[in-house]
């Protein structure tokens, strides 16, 4: 009782504090004490947990921790050692003040390179052919540099290949009407041959008078000392020739001989002195070509059966 | 609807193994809203206090089986949470490195911005007027005007003389009286 009194009755000593309200002024959150006793048992039991089981589970190398402070130290002087500047390994001065730009440069002309189509084109195979070309210019260009050398006038070879196509074109023009006219294939090499037959080696050509009983002699006329006769004679061959070509012309009817007044003076010539004649002055470069020269093979017998037959065409 | 299980009982449980558990459970349903209500008068803040009341429980669970049946359990329990208070205030103290007045200051504060307080005008005005109290003088008041322990039960909390509480209740009133005259 007197606990009970000195519990209640000491209040009605302070009639001030009577007249505060004795009701709990303080709240908590709803619920709070419903799971209060929940948290504090598994708080017990974690915090009991852990004093039992001081450690986590990870474990360290043994004596890790005593080795550490040297480790860091020595890991230290390690770090120190590789930042020094002198490490064996140089690079050209200015390396690293420049290396920015070059970068930027080399990524400038790296994408320039990779577009597509900029407008600007080159012929196919351009850059394969260049290394040569330029080294062919620059020969020429050595070369007509040099003053022992043969020199050309100025712009001769930029105009050189439009001159040689004006050249062919006018060529064409007028290599055109020549072959207008043509001969039979191998004509030329036979003319020579053709002439003689139809001349020298004639039956009618040359009268041969019979050698045997000639008391009276014959009169025999030095025609090689004649210079006259050397050039009837060489104008005989040409019209000949001539001749020979425009029957050719025609259809290539045989030309007949009209027993010109050639023939007839020839007709009293012996063969041998013709033969012999021909050979002397008929030159190598002439169209018409002596039968030694044709290589073909020729006796005496054969000459003379053919001024027989000749002379004997003309009589 | 706190569980009224004797001490005794308790007690008996806990000191078996595997009844440890459901009498440390039986203990916490049992004290926990005395407990808490002792810390949250003297830290103001629910916060500190729910963390104060679960480091209180988790040293009676460590400590409650050497406990000797020479005091009231509540009492030994009021005991350690007194000092976790006042070891939470003497922390407050040293780390904002302020003196006893500003502590007190910083609790009017807390008690001014407080969410969980729905006391009227006269009931803030004397919370306001026991946080200028000295913390022991505070026990003192809390204990008897809030939870009606006597003297001796005080003493076993405190272990200071029935006296010198009466002494310091006196005071502590008078202190109380004359703050809430002055702010009238």
């Amino acid at each position: 009782m007197e606990c009970d009194m000195e519990n209640k009755d000491w209040l009605n000593d302070y009639e001030l504090l009577k007249q505060v309200s004795r009701a709990n002024p303080f709240t908590v959150p709803d619920g709070y004490f419903d799971d209060l006793s929940d948290r504090i048992m598994s708080l017990k039991n974690i915090r009991t947990y852990r004093e039992n089981n001081p450690g986590d589970g990870f474990t360290v190398p043994a004596n890790y921790f005593e080795d550490l402070t040297a480790n860091m130290q020595s890991r230290k002087v390690i770090d120190d050692a590789a930042g020094k500047e002198d490490t064996g390994f140089i690079v050209p001065d200015g390396y690293f003040e420049v290396l920015t730009s070059n970068i930027e440069s080399r990524i400038t002309i790296e994408e320039a390179l990779n577009k597509e189509n900029t407008g600007f084109v080159v012929p196919e195979g351009y850059f394969e052919v260049l290394a040569s070309n330029l080294q062919s210019r620059i020969a020429l260009e050595e070369l007509k540099e040099d003053e022992a050398g043969f020199s050309v006038p100025e712009g001769y070879f930029d105009e050189l290949a439009s001159a040689i196509q004006s050249r062919i074109a006018v060529e064409e023009a007028i290599g055109e009407p020549a072959e207008i006219f043509a001969v039979p294939e191998g004509y030329f090499e036979q003319l020579s041959n053709n002439i003689l037959d139809k001349t020298v080696n004639a039956e009618k050509i040359v009268r041969l008078k019979p050698v045997v009983n000639n008391n009276r002699g014959a009169i025999v006329r030095k025609l090689f000392s004649s210079t006259a006769f050397k050039y009837a004679t060489a104008a005989c061959f040409m019209v000949a020739i001539g001749g020979g070509i425009l029957i050719s012309q025609i259809g290539n009817e045989p030309n007949d001989h009209q027993h010109s007044f050639l023939h007839k003076q020839l007709s009293t010539v012996p063969i041998n002195d013709i033969k012999s004649y021909l050979q002397l002055n008929v030159d190598a470069g002439e169209t018409q070509q002596t039968m030694a020269t044709q290589g073909t093979n020729v006796n005496d017998q054969d000459l003379k059966d053919a001024l027989q037959s000749y002379a004997d065409s003309v009589q | 609807m706190p569980i009224e299980v004797d001490d005794a009982v308790i007690l008996s449980k806990f000191q078996e193994e595997k009844t440890r558990n459901e009498a440390f459970n039986l203990l916490l349903k049992k004290y926990q809203q005395k407990i808490y209500w002792h810390i949250r008068r003297m830290v103001i803040d629910h916060d500190d206090a729910d963390d104060l009341v679960q480091d209180v429980f988790i040293k009676v669970w460590k400590n409650l089986a050497g406990f000797r049946n020479d005091a009231q359990l509540y009492t030994w329990m009021y005991r350690i949470a007194t000092n976790e208070c006042i070891t939470f205030l003497n922390k407050k103290k040293q780390k904002n490195n302020v003196s006893l007045d500003d502590v007190a200051y910083e609790l009017a504060d807390t008690l001014a911005d407080s969410t969980y307080f729905n006391g009227d005008q006269a009931q803030r005005k004397l919370q306001e007027a026991l946080v200028t109290l000295p913390e022991k003088q505070r026990l003192v008041f809390n204990m008897k005007y809030y939870d009606d322990m006597k003297y001796e039960e005080i003493s076993d909390v405190l272990g200071t003389s029935v006296g010198a509480l009466k002494a310091s209740f006196h005071l502590a009133v008078k202190k109380i009286e004359h703050y809430l005259l002055s702010k009238d």
